[in-house]
């Protein structure tokens, strides 16, 4: 056998804890991967299969007949057609029939691709824009076809290798920590290969195939763990409703929704870990064979150093703290190197920490903004017009509609909204009247042809807000006269005499309204229900005194404004009012029942009593799904981040503490106690956490500064309260303060064991092996 | 014929203020198969001498020819070539390699040299060394004895033009000490192989041809062994 291959097994097998560390990186590392790849892969594949149920098909081309949809097929980077017609897959222009169409995978421009068939197919060039094209671009981004998909494709490569950039670093890290490690404690046995012939390739050799004899268990298990690991992850995410992030059709969902390996990925890793595997044992035999064999064997690279005399730990810490940091410090490289490892992987614990609170801050707004309320009740317009004073009856009565919902035990906090304006109002604290508590509809959302004119009064506090307490025009005048126009952004739907409709007025003849600036004829015609209530006419002359500018109300219908008194002048007591009393309600806290069945028996109760209703239920369902399932994501990868930051600092400070038996056997020689040791060890693993934590700190604050004045800022306004919520400087300060407090627990954690090995150890035996 | 010439050889360490010169200007030659004896007191620059003799140190400025070859103008390989097949080096502290059994050791030159050691070769190197039930052993299940026999067939199962001994006696009793000598004055007589020792004990200094004596870096005294 080949003599390096024969020495480096030989060194597997008997070094055994080296070996057993630098596996543990090895798989480590390729736990990682595989946990991003498969998870990235499932996420991948499982939008795509979405996509797919939602239409399979690349693009869909209308107008052209079966025999045309036939020749299409035979058209270049044209794959399958299907017709489709008689009112499936009618498009807006009235077209009946459509060619839904595949592309081949190697089609360079969609588009052109369907522009090239038409004419293939016979229809004139000119005429092509008459067969409108409906490109599925969601599809053909997912399956990288075409133009688009290619930009996509270019966009996702490239999101995703800056993270594995980001992360094949810290893994090279963990690796090169490993075996840097591993081959500095046999410095010297490669410098007495040296010394006795070998050459700079064999050494080189050795290493590497150690390296690669180590893979061969390290990877394959990684990749086992690894891909466990991330089903399990996956399981929890699904459980905890993240296929909501993707889809809301459970049942869609669980159709399309899989976790998925991909060989490709898994090919990827085994190389990747493989690659950085050979390129980190190769860069540590070049490092070790550029001593001189006797540097190598003698431990010294023939360079004198000044001794620092005093250091910052030996101020605070006195004669220990001196020589903690003298200790740590003694061998240059190593300690750029231990820093650096432990810096990266706080820096990324942070970086995290700093995504998970930005994604949690993102999400709870997002739910709060937009699921609200469990329930949403909304008493609707009478179903017939009645009189002054008569708000007490009916279910129009804000009192007593709370009063029956609350009644029911299945909501909690039961409280009465009224729009006004667009804003809502707490009812009982509107500043009508007792007997006239008449509220003015918004008509946002109820009306939606220009033709109408909306007429409304306001009393005097309501005008006010409406000027945002200073209207041009005082309400005294208002008062006195018949009306203003309020300023639409909209204004005219016809700049010439426009037919004007008014709302909310009392049945009368026909309309043949007309509008100018000083007077409006409208006629009323005959009532034929509520719900044509734009059908309803008036025959009144209003006198519209001109134009005013609110600044809260802009609407696209033309609108006129008055007092209740004019409104009751110019339309009689015998009024229409339309407004909705809305309730926003949550559902109790029941030990009966559960939420679902709850929210059942509370759609019951509404459905039977024909209330109108707007279920958020399920979706503040899914929006507390998504936060946590997001959560989970987000810790069970700084979980992650932390396993493979221990297993490093294990590695380091186990391995030192192990390097020194023979000092250490010489301070006890000397009469060191056992806690004066102890503190010494605290002091190293102290000063690497805090040095590291500073300068994982520094970089984190430098990754937000720059975050926030660059792309950042161009998404979101820096002002905006949520951005100045998310990128908060102290932010990574708390983050830091974790990542120094777990490295020095691991830290000590790591030293305990090989420090309690040693003190059981004699101590003229530890010398004696040391003179070997 | 001088099998080994020192010519102006230098070894400095740090620079400035902290300048180290171990060597400073030695020259001198060895005859083929001549055994001679480096004595000096601690720090002197014996120890750095022998290793930069046996390539596994580069001298600051200075020449060292071995057989009429210039070791330090090869390229590396060449030099771990050199290592392997012109030079034996034994050190105080053994440096056997812990992975490897006593005959693993001892065969360990020939074995980077890609070249099957004969077994015959092996047979007699152990016994001479006697190491004969030893053979499978690891350096840790040896005694410290033991492990410099190791040590020593390893630098001689090649037949090297020069052996550099660095006090190869330093860690062991008087009566291994004695068995150690004696084996190297057997492989010095029948293989005519140049020795170089560097000793602390008079002794042994009194056994070989002729004794070097370096103080501060420099020669001091040169006198063969008058018996």
């Amino acid at each position: 056998m080949n003599f390096t291959l024969s020495l480096a097994k030989k060194y597997v097998k008997q070094q055994k804890r080296h070996s057993a560390l630098t596996m543990l990186s090895i798989m480590a590392a390729v736990i990682f991967i595989t946990v991003i790849f498969n998870l990235f892969s499932t996420y991948i594949k499982s939008s795509a299969k979405l996509v797919r149920a939602d239409n399979p098909w690349h693009a869909s081309v209308y107008g052209l007949t079966q025999e045309q949809s036939q020749e299409f097929e035979k058209c270049k980077y044209i794959e399958k057609t299907a017709f489709v017609k008689n009112g499936v897959g009618s498009s807006e222009d009235g077209y009946t029939t459509k060619t839904a169409i595949l592309f081949t995978k190697n089609v360079p421009d969609c588009e052109n691709a369907i522009n090239d068939a038409l004419i293939a197919i016979g229809i004139p060039e000119l005429e092509t824009d008459l067969y409108p094209v409906d490109l599925n671009k969601r599809l053909l981004s997912m399956e990288f076809i075409g133009f688009e998909g290619k930009i996509q494709l270019m966009q996702l490569v490239a999101i995703f290798y800056i993270f594995v950039l980001i992360m094949l670093v810290c893994v090279r890290l963990i690796i090169d920590t490993a075996f840097e490690i591993s081959s500095k404690e046999r410095e010297k046995q490669f410098g007495i290969l040296q010394s006795v012939g070998a050459t700079k390739k064999q050494i080189v050799g050795v290493i590497v195939k150690e390296g690669i004899l180590l893979s061969d268990v390290g990877i394959p298990a990684g990749l086992v763990l690894g891909t466990g690991l991330s089903y399990v992850i996956y399981r929890i995410l699904m459980k905890s409703g993240f296929s909501y992030l993707m889809t809301i059709d459970a049942d869609l969902a669980e159709q399309c929704i899989a976790f998925h390996v991909s060989p490709a990925f898994i090919l990827l890793t085994v190389v990747t870990a493989l690659g950085w595997v050979m390129l980190s044992a190769y860069g540590v035999g070049m490092r070790i064979t550029k001593m001189t064999p006797i540097q190598a064997i003698q431990g010294n690279k023939g360079k004198i150093k000044k001794v620092k005399k005093h250091t910052l730990f030996g101020l605070i810490f006195g004669w220990t703290g001196r020589l903690a940091s003298r200790n740590i410090r003694r061998n240059k490289k190593r300690y750029i190197i231990t820093i650096l490892s432990i810096t990266i992987s706080m820096t990324m614990f942070i970086s995290f920490k700093f995504v998970i609170r930005a994604m949690n801050v993102v999400t709870d707004e997002n739910a709060a903004q937009y699921s609200g309320n469990d329930i949403d009740v909304y008493c609707e317009v009478p179903d017939e017009p009645y009189s002054e004073g008569d708000l007490q009856n009916g279910y129009y009565d804000f009192e007593k509609q709370t009063e029956i919902l609350r009644d029911t035990g299945y909501f909690k906090n039961v409280q009465a909204f009224i729009y006004e304006f667009g804003e809502i109002y707490d009812a009982s604290s509107l500043p009508f009247s007792e007997e006239y508590k008449k509220l003015v509809e918004n008509e946002y959302g109820q009306l939606s042809d220009e033709n109408h004119m909306m007429v409304f009064f306001v009393n005097e506090e309501t005008y006010s807000n409406l000027f945002n307490g200073n209207p041009e025009i005082p309400y005294s005048e208002l008062a006195e006269n018949d009306g203003y126009l309020i300023q639409n952004y909209y204004y005219y739907s016809d700049e010439k005499n426009p037919e004007c409709k008014i709302l909310n007025a009392p049945v009368g003849t026909d309309f043949n309204g007309k509008i100018n600036t000083e007077e409006i004829n409208i006629t009323v015609e005959e009532e034929t229900g509520l719900e044509e209530i734009d059908e309803i006419y008036m025959d009144i002359g209003i006198n519209i005194m001109g134009e005013i500018d609110s600044p809260l109300y802009r609407s696209s219908i033309l609108t006129f404004i008055t007092t209740e008194e004019q409104y009751k002048k110019l339309f009689g007591t015998n009024m229409y009012l339309t407004y909705y009393l809305s309730f926003y309600l949550d559902l109790a806290e029941s030990d009966e029942y559960t939420d679902e069945q709850l929210h059942n028996l509370a759609i019951e109760f509404l459905d039977e009593n024909e209330y109108e209703y707007g279920d958020n239920f399920g979706n503040n369902l899914a929006a507390k799904r998504q936060i946590s399932s997001v959560r989970i994501l987000g810790y069970a990868l700084i979980a992650l981040i932390t396993f493979i930051a221990a297993v490093n600092m294990i590695n380091i400070i186990s391995t030192g503490i192990l390097n020194r038996r023979p000092e250490i056997a010489a301070m006890k020689s000397l009469g060191i106690s056992s806690g004066q040791l102890t503190k010494l060890i605290i002091i190293e693993c102290l000063q690497y956490a805090v040095v590291s934590g500073v300068f994982a700190l520094i970089l984190s604050e430098l990754m937000l500064l720059a975050t926030t004045s660059g792309f950042m800022s161009m998404l979101y306004n820096p002002e905006d309260e949520m951005f100045k919520t998310i990128f908060s400087y102290t932010e990574p300060i708390s983050g830091a303060v974790i990542s120094v407090a777990a490295a020095f627990v691991i830290g000590i954690a790591a030293a305990a064991i090989p420090l309690r090995k040693i003190r059981k150890e004699s101590i003229t035996e530890i010398i004696k092996d040391s003179d070997k | 014929m001088e099998l080994l010439e020192i010519q102006n050889l230098c070894k400095t360490y740090g620079s400035g203020e902290n300048e180290v010169k171990a060597l400073d200007n030695v020259s001198f030659t060895v005859p083929k198969g001549q055994m001679t004896a480096i004595v000096g007191p601690s720090g002197s620059g014996k120890s750095t001498l022998l290793h930069i003799i046996g390539g596994v140190d580069k001298p600051t400025s200075g020449k060292v020819f071995v057989d009429g070859c210039d070791v330090f103008a090869q390229n590396e390989k060449n030099l771990a070539v050199f290592r392997r097949r012109q030079v034996g080096l034994i050190y105080q502290f053994y440096n056997l390699i812990p992975v490897l059994d006593v005959e693993e050791n001892i065969t360990l030159p020939l074995t980077m040299d890609g070249r099957k050691p004969d077994k015959q070769r092996v047979t007699e190197m152990l016994e001479l060394m006697g190491l004969e039930k030893r053979a499978k052993h690891l350096p840790s299940q040896l005694s410290g004895g033991q492990q410099q026999r190791v040590s020593i067939a390893r630098a001689l199962f090649t037949a090297p033009a020069v052996i550099l001994a660095d006090e190869p006696t330093g860690n062991l009793d008087s009566k291994n000490s004695r068995e150690i000598i004696k084996l190297l004055k057997q492989s010095n007589k029948l293989y005519e192989q140049t020795m170089l020792i560097i000793t602390h004990d008079e002794k042994i200094a009194l056994q070989c041809d002729r004794i070097i004596t370096v103080e501060d870096g420099r020669i001091a005294g040169d006198e063969a062994v008058r018996r």
